[in-house]
């Protein structure tokens, strides 16, 4: 447990991925099996020990501390199992602290309800052995909080690859689904004692083929080109879809598995197939018309994604779907090493079966109109650019021998929509904690409304000042100084008068703000010196860009 | 034993008051690490909150003296009277004497004898074993003075070797970066020094200037702390893998912008709250701290027997209900005397 909860701590303030993945390794490579792996399958969230509930924790400690000093305690520190982990009396006992085979064991035992009523006392035993640190990873554990600190699974799986000279993240990726914990396969594989576990039948992740962004030059140069493929880039979040010996999986990016989070897209086809797509989320219109004519917003996919389960009400009102562009595999056949012509030939004899089960193609667009196309993205939903690739390459990801995670290649070349550009009011500006007087960390913006008595303004978002020259900075110092109306700690509003070169990706909806819109990925581009306020851009003309 | 009408109207309420300057000894005209410029002050140890320049005679332990003139300059007190623990001084009918707080090298309790009672201040104090620094030691007083830094019961400190073996456990994990340890100058920088060579680290270590000086001191006063070297004047390719120690605020001189992935690393009691730990920005942050932790603050008021205790400096409030809940009187310190008490 020790070495668990110390690898839990550190991990918590290391902040770089690589040493993330070296704290992981090490701590891989100094524990024996099978305590490593039930460490790789509560890292990944692939296991969970919650056996009781903070109500329990609670009573347990106020029958051994002062409860005077346990409020104290509690409103310095603000967590009910930090707070016992430090406050739990230390005492004399012999036993060692429970190892995470002993508590994994436990877990049945605590599933039976006549275990339950000896659970505390179970419980005490254990954060008796145990010192603070210890304490603090049981009781995160016992309450099923996550003792992830934020580490994606794929650094993980990268933590098990660093093991072998000769494996990779990839391949590390490839097996993961097909293994269960304590993963004693995967380390006798990875470590050069066993064969590589088998896969075939069972719903795996393939490592993706990743783009790389373009501009318009490159882009439209590389259409010249006759063997280029385009296709639009959709919005939304890139999903691999499984079936293997029928069993259906969604994974993400990342390679998690999301399959209970969208059960709408996991009917299984007559065949076994690896899809490469683009999941939406959408939200159902007022009349209950036809689903998907309304893209759901940033936020919409977001939640969707954090849910572990769904409800039937989230099914209704903000289904999910999915936009295939490639196939990998076919009936238990691997067409990764087909170019991707002839994969696109597979994927459209399929497109029958595909779209029966709530699927659908995202089509092949003519190259010689790119331009065209690019220039009317706003009229297709949920389009944001255009990506071009290469007809008669493989599928980047099948070697998996490879070291190290997929990489952007050339073979996919991405080209987003143009940003919309537009000129809004600075209204607040924030200035740096410490930092010198033109030390500015955020811009708040504003647009024109119309309001009974004439033009007034209304706060769209807000930017940091990154982008603005030093003598724009300068300017809006001097005019702050002036025309401060209001201090609120570091933030001042400003009267209206300088007005500011703005750009974002696009703009979304939101319900919780007062504008009604949310800026995605707003940047500045500088100052309009000449420009009078009232002709920045009006709320209603940014509302009128929602996709 | 005396009569205890007396000892009622000796009470150390009458002759220890809080005044703006800080703790005041009324009959020995003299304040306990006043906060400013006095004519007589009694210093418990050297940080320079407790221990100021410009007083015009200072009563403190010899290592303690020494401390304040590198720091302050030859003549940052009109007189130095230098007491060894054990010894003793009379003054104006109190009796002072000095003994071993553990706190830093040098530092002291304060020990005052009047009117049949017997107060100790303790300064700060730890009780954690400490090759630099003299071991505490219980001194039996009718109201004891204590410190409460670290006072809530969520304060427990950890072993300093567990704490040691992290760091050189990091060191193995991370064998190319380098580790920059935040430490202030006076105590904590030599602590770890000194705990790392007990731990069998025999590498070079490399000093920001602002440690030198009281490292030397440290030696001359009998602490070995193994090889030092300048970091200032240091290779980043000498300094990959190793172990710098600096004050927190050097973290953007030129030697630390060189370093290429550094490791910053902090010591300190309040590295137990997992948000301070996190807000301090440390990827290694040690539980490590020269005050005593709250089964310290706790044990130690029983052990002094004392019936009194007065909590100064720190979170008052949970220690002084403590020693309602033991049957003993605790008063926060700021409560006497004066409300506007400024510490």
């Amino acid at each position: 447990m020790k070495a668990f909860s110390t690898l839990i701590d550190r991990l918590t303030v290391t902040p770089a991925p690589q040493h993330q993945i070296a704290l992981i390794s090490d701590y891989l490579r100094q524990t024996p099996d099978p305590e490593r792996g039930y460490a790789l399958a509560l890292l990944t969230g692939e296991m969970s020990l919650r056996m009781t509930r903070p109500a329990v924790i609670r009573a347990l400690v106020e029958e051994r501390t002062d409860a005077a000093l346990l409020n104290m305690s509690l409103d310095y520190v603000g967590d009910l199992a930090e707070t016992v982990s430090l406050l739990w009396p230390a005492s004399k006992t012999n036993r060692a602290a429970p190892i995470l085979s002993e508590l994994v064991e436990a877990l049945p035992q605590q599933a039976s309800r006549r275990s339950k009523a000896d659970f505390p006392a179970t419980l005490a035993g254990w954060l008796d052995a145990c010192e603070p640190s210890e304490r603090f990873a049981l009781l995160r554990l016992m309450t099923g909080g996550s003792v992830r600190a934020g580490v994606p699974t794929s650094r993980v799986k990268a933590a098990v690859a660093a093991l072998s000279a000769t494996v990779g993240t990839a391949a590390v990726e490839e097996v993961w689904h097909a293994l269960t914990p304590p993963y004693g396969d995967l380390f006798d594989w990875i470590e050069g004692r066993g064969l590589r576990p088998e896969t075939k039948g069972k719903p795996v992740f393939h490592p993706f083929m990743l783009g790389t962004e373009v501009g318009p030059e490159t882009a439209l140069n590389s259409t010249a080109d006759s063997d280029w493929l385009v296709e639009y880039l959709w919005s939304g979040a890139r999903v691999q879809w499984v079936q293997a010996g029928g069993v259906v999986r969604v994974f993400s990016r990342d390679g998690d598995d999301l399959s209970a989070a969208f059960p709408e897209l996991t009917r299984s086809l007559p065949v076994d197939a690896v899809f490469d797509g683009q999941l939406t989320v959408h939200r159902r219109t007022e009349a209950g018309t036809e689903l998907g004519t309304e893209l759901g917003t940033g936020e919409d996919l977001e939640r969707r994604m954090r849910r572990k389960t769904v409800t039937p009400a989230v099914l209704r009102d903000r289904p999910a779907r999915l936009k295939v562009f490639d196939i990998l595999a076919a009936n238990g056949e691997d067409l990764r090493n087909l170019p991707l012509r002839d994969r696109r030939e597979r994927l459209a004899e399929m497109a029958g079966i595909v779209e029966e089960q709530g699927l659908s193609l995202s089509p092949l667009l003519n190259p010689a109109s790119v331009r065209e196309l690019h220039q009317g993205l706003a009229g297709s939903i949920g389009a944001k650019g255009l990506i071009f690739k290469r007809g008669d390459r493989p599928y980047g990801g099948a070697d998996p021998a490879r070291q190290g995670g997929m990489k952007p290649g050339d073979d996919w070349l991405k080209w987003p929509r143009a940003a919309l550009r537009f000129s809004a009011v600075l209204l607040y500006v924030q200035r740096v904690a410490g930092g010198s007087r033109a030390d500015f960390s955020e811009f708040t913006l504003g647009a024109v409304t119309e309001d009974l008595d004439g033009p007034a303004l209304v706060p769209i978002g807000k930017v940091s000042p990154v982008g603005l020259a030093t003598e724009d900075l300068a300017h809006i110092n001097a005019f702050a100084k002036e025309h401060t109306r209001e201090r609120f700690g570091p933030v001042r509003s400003l009267e209206a008068g300088i007005v500011l070169d703005v750009c974002c990706e696009r703009v979304e909806r939101s319900a919780r703000r007062k504008s009604g819109l949310r800026l995605i990925t707003p940047r500045l581009l500088g100052l309009h010196q000449d420009v009078p306020w009232q002709q920045a851009v009006t709320l209603q003309s940014l509302l009128n860009l929602i996709a | 034993m005396t009569p205890r009408l007396r000892r009622l109207e000796n009470h150390p309420d009458q002759w220890l008051q809080v005044r703006p300057a800080g703790l005041y000894c009324v009959p020995g005209d003299f304040y306990i690490d006043p906060h400013r410029k006095v004519d007589r002050a009694v210093i418990t140890h050297g940080h320079a909150d407790h221990a100021r320049a410009g007083h015009g005679h200072v009563l403190t332990s010899p290592e303690t003296a020494a401390i304040m003139r590198v720091r302050y300059g030859k003549n940052c007190a009109g007189t130095f009277q230098e007491l060894s623990s054990g010894a003793w001084v009379d003054h104006f009918g109190v009796r002072v004497g000095l003994v071993p707080a553990g706190h830093v090298l040098g530092s002291c309790q304060i020990v005052l004898e009047f009117g049949g009672w017997r107060v100790v201040a303790s300064g700060d104090y730890k009780r954690a074993s400490d090759p630099t620094s003299a071991d505490f030691e219980v001194a039996p007083c009718d109201v004891f003075i204590t410190e409460a830094t670290f006072g809530l019961p969520v304060f427990v400190h950890e072993r300093v070797e567990d704490e040691i073996a992290k760091l050189l456990a990091s060191l193995q994990t991370f064998p190319n970066r380098t580790h920059v340890m935040a430490a202030y100058s006076l105590g904590k920088a030599q602590r770890l020094i000194a705990e790392l060579r007990a731990a069998g680290y025999d590498m070079p270590i490399y000093l920001h200037k602002a440690h030198q000086r009281l490292c030397e001191l440290y030696e001359e006063f009998g602490v070995p702390l193994g090889p030092l070297r300048r970091v200032e004047s240091a290779t980043s390719t000498a300094l990959k893998g190793g172990v710098v120690l600096a004050p927190p605020s050097a973290s953007r001189e030129g030697w630390a912008e060189a370093l290429s992935e550094p490791l910053n690393c902090a010591a300190s009691g309040w590295m137990r709250i997992r948000k301070r730990a996190q807000q301090s920005g440390a990827e290694l942050p040690l539980v490590i701290s020269d005050h005593a932790d709250w089964p310290d603050l706790t044990r130690t008021i029983h052990d002094t027997g004392a019936e009194e205790v007065w909590v100064t400096h720190g979170r008052e409030d949970a220690l002084v209900y403590y020693c309602q809940t033991q049957g003993l009187r605790g008063r926060a310190l700021a409560l006497i005397g004066r409300e506007e008490e400024p510490e």
